[in-house]
């Protein structure tokens, strides 16, 4: 995972410095740029420093957590600690949405597999896997905010308060939510129902539809549970998709998370910034694989890791 | 432009992949559907119920972007408009002919040479956490800026106070310059400074108690930075990073207390979400653009205001090119008479623009407004494209000596879109326009500085500043900003020389009226247009009449609901 890391960090920061744009000259409102300020600014900021030695800068002071953004001073780990909590709660409120409502579409398609239902279940998953995030949050937003008051069209918790308070916040999530879980919706629909479907015709279903066994327990104790497994592994991958729609899920909603502070950062060009966010999300992707692959073992007993 | 150019950019390509994929129409219809009332979702309890006639009390909520820090090393507009109602220099900027007029001194007088200024105080003055506010807080504030930790270089208005270059290289330990005693400061300069003045007005008072023990190279670090304390008439409550600032009515302000109680800035990363709250009721006040404006004006809910234009834009060179005739004065104002800037308004704008001849803004006090234009003239454009020796060629593209009139322009994708508009207008006097470059806003700034480009659609913000900076910013050789389209005029150079000496106000007119005179004679620039900035707030909620955009902010003790 270390060797990871540093190569994730490595390669960011050379697309990073690469990008075309300089950050002194975005720091300062070019109407009240001088060149002493410019001048000033770019030692300030040690970009005259040759590429690798401000790599290896940047890493030490982002491991002793001293690393600073370039526009507002602030230590980037205590930016990223004050982002943290909204997409955290975002990325698991679409992951449990995804998942609950993922899999009983599936199951219910594969229960009547060509029927009606199923056909209306794989428009269903097609289109909320295709819709853009923005278009598809802005609707909402239009629908169930301007239109029908029904929910607040942006923000987190209501205005003056500063805690976090899940009754308070439950309406400022709903839209949120569905627009970040949808795409994970449609996934493990997919997923659930090819491996229901393939679940249902082996023997040993037969097998307890032989013994008398109810349809109901057949289906989720016998069928359900062996098809679940393939979806544990989505979770893991899904992670890198989920991380790039907070980005546009949280710009569009205002909501003060980690997506729209990359955004924000990369029109700065706050490198410091960006390669913290670059280097929380690998990590975060890393961990999601690893759980992923555990979960795997624990669900699955003929799987053993060497 | 600046900072405010980074939401414009992204809001616009949006609307654009809505019209590509369809969902424009759809997009319309919701947006046209009547709020059923703007303020009924809104949580402003003091506010919403209070009678039709109370004045004082309540809250408004806004949308405003996110500062980079609320401390004395803000660098960013939305910072200037912040620190305009949250904090006080020893004068300040009377908007919009940005003159100077008093603040925390209530009465300012040079002495007859110039060089000695002495500032009465105002009585009675209050810092947000209750102390005194006293002359040492202004001499503590000159000292912090000249500190030898800041980083930051002397400016050079802060050079010019005596004894602050001595400060900064540690040979003193003060600033000798500036005298406090009980009620007065007492600033002696160098030489005489005709910018001295506006550079206070900039220069916000920092409390001396609070600040003496913080380094100046930390206080972009220090809490100061996020909840600071001055002594304007809002004091900031809480700043949430990157969901909202909130302010409360500061009342033991100098000048009494604000009407509202709280101002609460939410930050939308993208203007659409601003605009649905605004629609919803969950903001109260916010800025639009021309597409948008119309619906809101038709609203009786809603009030609306076109304050002018703070960005001009214009057309740009750079004119070291040896290729094209970008150095040649006569090719300038071809193109420039080639803009319709008539049809720009009425069809990119909606109407919502004004045509634009000159950097300065006609309503600051230096604009000339008999300094020489370039308006619309086709034909007189042809003529003197042909005068140079560009003759139409193949396609229509003029040609000379083997090099077709065919450069590159550099666009963002905010000013893409009126380019769209131009290329015609170029096209139809032989000047090809095919090759565009679109570029974000940090990589063409940054073009632009080192001169990596041949022309651009270019644009300034008037109101940042003392308005002659930003005649010297375009015209003085060299420049100060790196800006590359190295004009040079000897003549304004040397007027530029005279007006840093000349004092009285009628001799710095005359001389800037001169400026103007010969450099929009030279047709710099071509320029096209200056969009209107497009205030709307819901009814209940009243704002003071403004000019421009900062006076919107600068007057935010008046805001009140009815």
């Amino acid at each position: 995972m270390i060797p990871l890391v540093i190569g994730v960090s490595a390669l960011s920061y050379a697309v990073i410095i690469f990008a075309p744009g300089d950050p002194a000259t975005l720091l300062v409102d070019r109407e009240q740029m001088t060149a002493e300020t410019y001048t000033a600014m770019r030692i300030e900021l040690g970009l005259d420093d040759p590429a690798p030695v401000r790599y290896v800068k940047t890493m030490r002071s982002l491991f002793t957590g001293e690393l600073r953004s370039f526009r507002t001073k602030q230590r980037v780990v205590d930016t990223i600690a004050e982002r943290a909590p909204a997409t955290l709660t975002l990325g698991v409120l679409a992951i449990i949405f995804g998942l609950v409502f993922g899999t009983l579409i599936g199951v219910a398609q594969a229960t009547r597999p060509y029927s009606r239902l199923d056909d209306l279940g794989t428009i269903l998953s097609l289109t909320g896997f295709s819709i853009p995030h923005f278009w598809f949050a802005l609707m909402l937003i239009m629908l169930f905010g301007v239109r029908l008051h029904w929910l607040p069209p942006s923000g987190i918790r209501p205005i003056g308060s500063s805690d976090w308070n899940p009754i308070a916040m439950a309406p400022y999530l709903v839209m949120p939510t569905i627009v970040l879980g949808t795409g994970l919706l449609a996934y493990v629909a997919r997923f659930v129902r090819s491996s229901m479907l393939e679940a249902l015709g082996q023997d040993y279903i037969r097998t307890a539809r032989a013994k008398g066994l109810r349809e109901r327990i057949v289906v989720l104790r016998h069928a359900l549970r062996n098809s679940l497994l393939p979806v544990i592994t989505i979770v893991g991958f899904i992670l890198p998709l989920l991380i790039g729609g907070a980005v546009i899920v949280e710009n569009v909603f205002a909501l003060p998370g980690m997506g729209r502070l990359a955004v924000d950062a990369v029109f700065a060009r706050d490198y410091p910034v960006i390669l913290t966010v670059t280097i929380f999300s690998a990590i975060a992707v890393i961990i999601g694989n690893l759980i992923s692959d555990i979960l795997y073992a624990v669900a699955d007993p003929r799987i053993r890791y060497g | 432009m600046a900072k405010d150019e980074l939401s414009t950019t992204r809001k616009l390509s949006r609307r654009q992949f809505m019209q590509l994929s369809g969902g424009a129409a759809a997009y319309a219809a919701l947006l046209a559907c009547q709020p059923s009332s703007p303020v009924s979702g809104s949580p402003t309890p003091g506010g919403a119920t209070s009678a039709p006639t109370a004045k004082v009390g309540g809250q408004a909520i806004i949308s405003l972007g996110e500062p980079d820090t609320l401390g004395p090393t803000s660098r960013a507009l939305v910072g200037a408009y912040i620190f305009s109602f949250i904090a006080n220099g020893l004068v300040r900027l009377k908007y919009p002919d940005m003159t100077v007029v008093p603040d925390l001194a209530d009465s300012f007088s040079p002495s007859s040479d110039g060089k000695t200024y002495t500032f009465n105080l105002h009585k009675g003055v209050k810092w947000h956490n209750g102390q005194a506010f006293s002359a040492d807080d202004v001499k503590f504030t000159f000292e912090f800026m000249a500190h030898p930790n800041n980083p930051a270089p002397l400016s050079i208005d802060l050079a010019n106070i005596v004894g602050a270059k001595d400060f900064k290289e540690k040979k003193a330990t003060e600033i000798t310059g500036v005298k406090a005693s009980a009620d007065k400061i007492e600033i002696s300069l160098i030489a005489p400074s005709p910018n001295f003045l506006t550079s206070l007005a900039v220069t916000k008072i920092l409390p001396k108690a609070v600040l003496a023990n913080v380094s100046p190279a930390d206080i972009a670090k220090d809490p100061f930075a996020r909840k600071p304390i001055y002594t304007g008439p809002f004091k900031v409550d809480e700043w949430k990073s990157g969901e909202s600032v909130t302010y409360s009515a500061f009342t033991d302000h100098f000048r009494g207390r604000p009407n509202l109680d709280k101002i609460v800035q939410r930050i939308f990363p993208d203007p659409s979400t601003a605009l649905a709250e605004l629609r919803s009721g969950g903001i109260q006040q916010a800025f639009v653009t021309a597409d948008q404006f119309a619906d809101f004006q038709s609203n009786p809910q809603y009030q609306t205001q076109q304050l002018a234009g703070t960005t001009g834009w214009f057309l740009s060179w750079d004119m070291t090119n040896k290729t094209f005739p970008f150095g040649e004065k006569p090719f300038r104002q071809a193109v420039s008479m080639a803009i319709d800037r008539k049809t720009l308004v009425a069809t990119v704008f909606k109407g919502l623009a004004d045509e634009n001849y000159s950097l300065a803004s006609p309503l600051s006090w230096v604009y000339n407004a008999n300094a020489p234009k370039n308006p619309f003239d086709q034909a007189k454009a042809k003529q003197l494209l042909d005068d140079l020796g560009w003759k139409v060629g193949s396609g229509g593209i003029r040609e000379k000596g083997g090099v077709r009139l065919e450069y590159a322009t550099m666009v963002t994708t905010t000013t893409r879109d009126w380019f769209l508009a131009i290329q015609p207008m170029l096209q139809a006097v032989g000047i090809g326009t095919t090759k565009v470059d679109v570029v974000d806003f940090p990589t063409w700034i940054s073009r632009l500085n080192v001169g990596k480009y041949e022309s651009t659609v270019n644009g300034w913000g008037n109101f940042a500043i003392d308005p002659r900076s930003d005649l010297a910013a375009h015209f003085r050789s060299p420049r100060t900003s790196g800006d590359a389209t190295g004009y040079k005029n000897d003549q304004v150079d040397a007027l530029f020389a005279q007006a840093a000496t000349a004092v009285s106000q009628e001799e710095q007119k005359r001389i800037y009226d001169q400026i103007q005179m010969l450099a929009e004679g030279d047709a710099v620039y071509a320029y096209l247009i200056r969009p209107k900035v497009l205030e709307v707030n819901v009814k209940a909620l009243s704002l003071p009449q403004a000019k421009i955009q900062a006076e919107i902010y600068d007057g935010m003790p008046q805001w009140g609901l009815s």
